[in-house]
């Protein structure tokens, strides 16, 4: 067996409450191989999001990882000095951001970025560096690309401002990608066309992606595995036709149960989680199917 | 500063929103981008209208045009009567009382000097409403009617997820009791449950007090069960607009006919979902 290109085991990261520290992301462990995509489904504020900054070490104070262990594509994460997490996060591991904005200078052209950005990795002339910057406009599926080189982040639709996120995290070749909440804002046809351009580089490139998504349809068309996070843990895992097809912790129930369909009915309050549901998920242990099958064959 | 044209209610209708043939061109250098092309539509009161679209077709544009943010080069955005590019500074503010909205962006639109108490507190010390325990009363309302609680009242935006940011949007927009509320992908960053029930609050707001809701997703399902009608935008044209029985049974425009074929399909359905939800739980519950 080859290593994973992502290994975390027991990772828990706090930040600081009235009565101590609480515990956001509470013991979690996973893997994900080369090549692979792992989605990260469940409720809001339940530390997706805590997670992936976790494998950058990006936590501001005073937010930290208490514990765990973290390997990214061979490097033992946590214990990177300070000066090498530049390099670390620039070759080896990229996230695109829930928040377009955040990854782009308001001020500078979208031109401009893409170019610094293939420059700092590739040693070539701004000129073919440009030339490049068009072409991963293009491939990201912006019309007009040479023309929006000259385009200030905020002369565009935030569909398209995601896209070129995704073409800047790619500038560096990265062996992993973090991907969290990166196609909210695209609408179904954009958004498809987006995912068919990631599952590209994932199988040329060989990337391990992290996929974090409220959108469950996206999630079980393009994630392999699927782990449903609920108050800091990972109540269920599995591939992603067995967590959608035989959802079996009470909150991945009501979290499908919730889902808005075209053939719901109209005019009556779409269901929700059951109040206890906080109760009910303590009662249940967590779900992983592939420790099911091993149980079901003896 | 009212502007009755296009706005009487001879006919017996109370449009909250007559947008009348707007009109917008964005120059790129030399390249040009028809964001408003005739947009046109008119929104009653106490209902909802689904702007839907592939991203870039104009709805934000729109959306900002409504809003006062955005002048149109032609045409006209009539809200509750007035029209919003011709008030002073001081009337927009008046009207702004009236007229809220949630943006796509769950980060950048909360001022993260405050803390989110005094976010949600901010409108009604603005507008003076109420003493400040009954301001403080109904701050802890709203948070709890988004999901949160009051421990969230303290915190800076900083240090919330991005659904949470999103819910603190939701309960200012609410706070003022607005007759108008513009929601651009404003539960896009939620999970399903937690959307469901912001959905199904917003629902019982309008049935309560009669809000009017421009609704902007690109979630097919979500515009069903939230509008009464929906427009269709494509490359800043409104190609289809429809009541929502009618655009899905029968969609005229290829692009509408395009976008509802292209609804991934796949998961296990909600219903389905929800009657083994019950069963299951029954089972659990029985256990113990
Ligand atoms: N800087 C911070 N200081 C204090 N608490 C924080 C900070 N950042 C996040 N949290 C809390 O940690 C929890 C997990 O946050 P995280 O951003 O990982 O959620 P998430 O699962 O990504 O949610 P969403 O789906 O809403 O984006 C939340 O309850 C949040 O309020
Ligand atoms: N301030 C602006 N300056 C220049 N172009 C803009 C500006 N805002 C939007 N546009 C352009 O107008 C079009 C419609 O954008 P937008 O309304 O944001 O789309 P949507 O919300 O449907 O995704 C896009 O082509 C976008 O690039
Ligand atoms: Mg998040
Ligand atoms: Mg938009």
């Amino acid at each position: 067996m080859t290593e994973s290109a992502v290994t975390v085991e027991n990772l828990v990261v706090t930040v600081p409450g009235a009565t101590g520290p609480v515990r956001v992301v509470d013991d979690i462990s996973f893997e994900i191989a080369a090549g692979n995509v792992l989605g990260i489904v469940g409720e809001s504020g339940s530390g997706k999001s805590l997670t992936a900054l976790s494998l950058m070490r990006l936590h501001r104070s005073p937010v930290r990882i208490d514990n765990g262990f973290i390997r990214v594509a061979g490097t033992d994460v946590r214990s990177l000095a300070e000066r090498e997490l530049d390099a670390f996060r620039g070759n080896t591991i990229a996230m695109i951001y829930q928040n377009p904005m955040s990854a782009l200078n308001p001020v500078l052209t979208i031109g401009n970025q893409l170019v610094e950005a293939i420059r700092i990795h590739n040693k070539v002339s701004r000129r073919v560096a440009r030339n490049q910057a068009t072409d991963m406009l293009a491939e990201v599926g912006i019309d007009r690309p040479a023309d929006r080189l000259d385009s200030y982040p905020f002369e565009l639709s935030g569909g398209m401002l995601q896209r070129v996120v995704i073409a800047m995290a790619m500038s560096c070749n990265p062996r992993v990608l973090i991907a969290d909440e990166a196609t909210t804002a695209l609408d179904v046809t954009t958004q498809a066309r987006v995912l068919d351009l990631l599952r590209g580089l994932i199988e040329q490139h060989d990337m391990a992606v992290l996929f974090i998504t409220h959108d469950l349809a996206v999630a079980s068309e393009f994630c392999d595995d699927i782990q449903v996070m609920y108050s800091g843990r990972i109540v269920e895992r599995g591939t992603a036709r067995e967590v959608f097809e035989d959802p079996r912790h009470p909150y991945t129930l009501g979290l499908l149960g919730s889902l808005c369909t075209l053939d719901m009915e109209l005019d009556r309050p779409i269901p929700t989680m059951p109040r206890d549901i906080a109760e009910l998920s303590r009662l249940a242990p967590a779900i992983d199917h592939a420790a099911l099958e091993v149980q079901e064959l003896r | 500063m009212t502007d009755n044209d296009g706005t009487t209610s001879s006919d017996g209708t109370d449009p909250v929103i007559v947008a009348d043939d707007l009109q917008l061109t964005f120059h790129h250098g030399k390249q040009e981008t028809k964001a408003l092309d005739h947009v046109s539509f008119r929104v009653e009161r106490g209902t909802t209208l689904a702007l839907v679209g592939q991203s870039g077709s104009g709805k934000s544009t729109t959306a900002r045009t409504i809003l006062g943010i955005q002048k149109p080069d032609a045409g006209r955005a009539i809200v509750c009567g007035s029209d919003v590019h011709d008030l002073s500074q001081r009337e927009l503010r008046l009207l702004r009382q009236k007229m809220q909205v949630v943006l796509q962006d769950p980060f950048g639109q909360l001022n993260r000097r405050h803390t989110v108490g005094r976010i949600i507190e901010g409108a009604l010390i603005a507008f003076n409403r109420g003493s400040r325990r009954e301001r403080r009363e109904r701050v802890a309302e709203l948070i709890r009617a988004v999901g949160l609680d009051e421990s969230y009242l303290g915190r800076n935006p900083r240090e919330l997820s991005g659904g949470q940011c999103q819910r603190v949007a939701i309960a200012r927009a609410l706070a003022l009791q607005p007759e108008l509320v513009v929601l651009d992908e404003a539960v896009s960053a939620l999970d399903v449950s937690v959307r469901a029930q912001i959905l199904n609050m917003l629902v019982q707001l309008q049935k309560d007090f009669g809000l009017t809701y421009l609704f902007i997703t690109h979630d097919l399902a979500v515009a069903r069960y939230m509008a009464h009608d929906i427009a269709v935008m494509h490359r800043g044209r409104i190609v289809e607009h429809s009541d929502r029985d009618t655009l899905f049974a029968n969609p005229k425009d290829p692009y509408t006919q395009g976008l509802i074929a292209s609804i991934p399909v796949g998961l296990p359905r909600g219903a389905a979902v929800r009657a083994e939800f019950d069963r299951r739980l029954e089972l659990q519950l029985e256990d113990g």
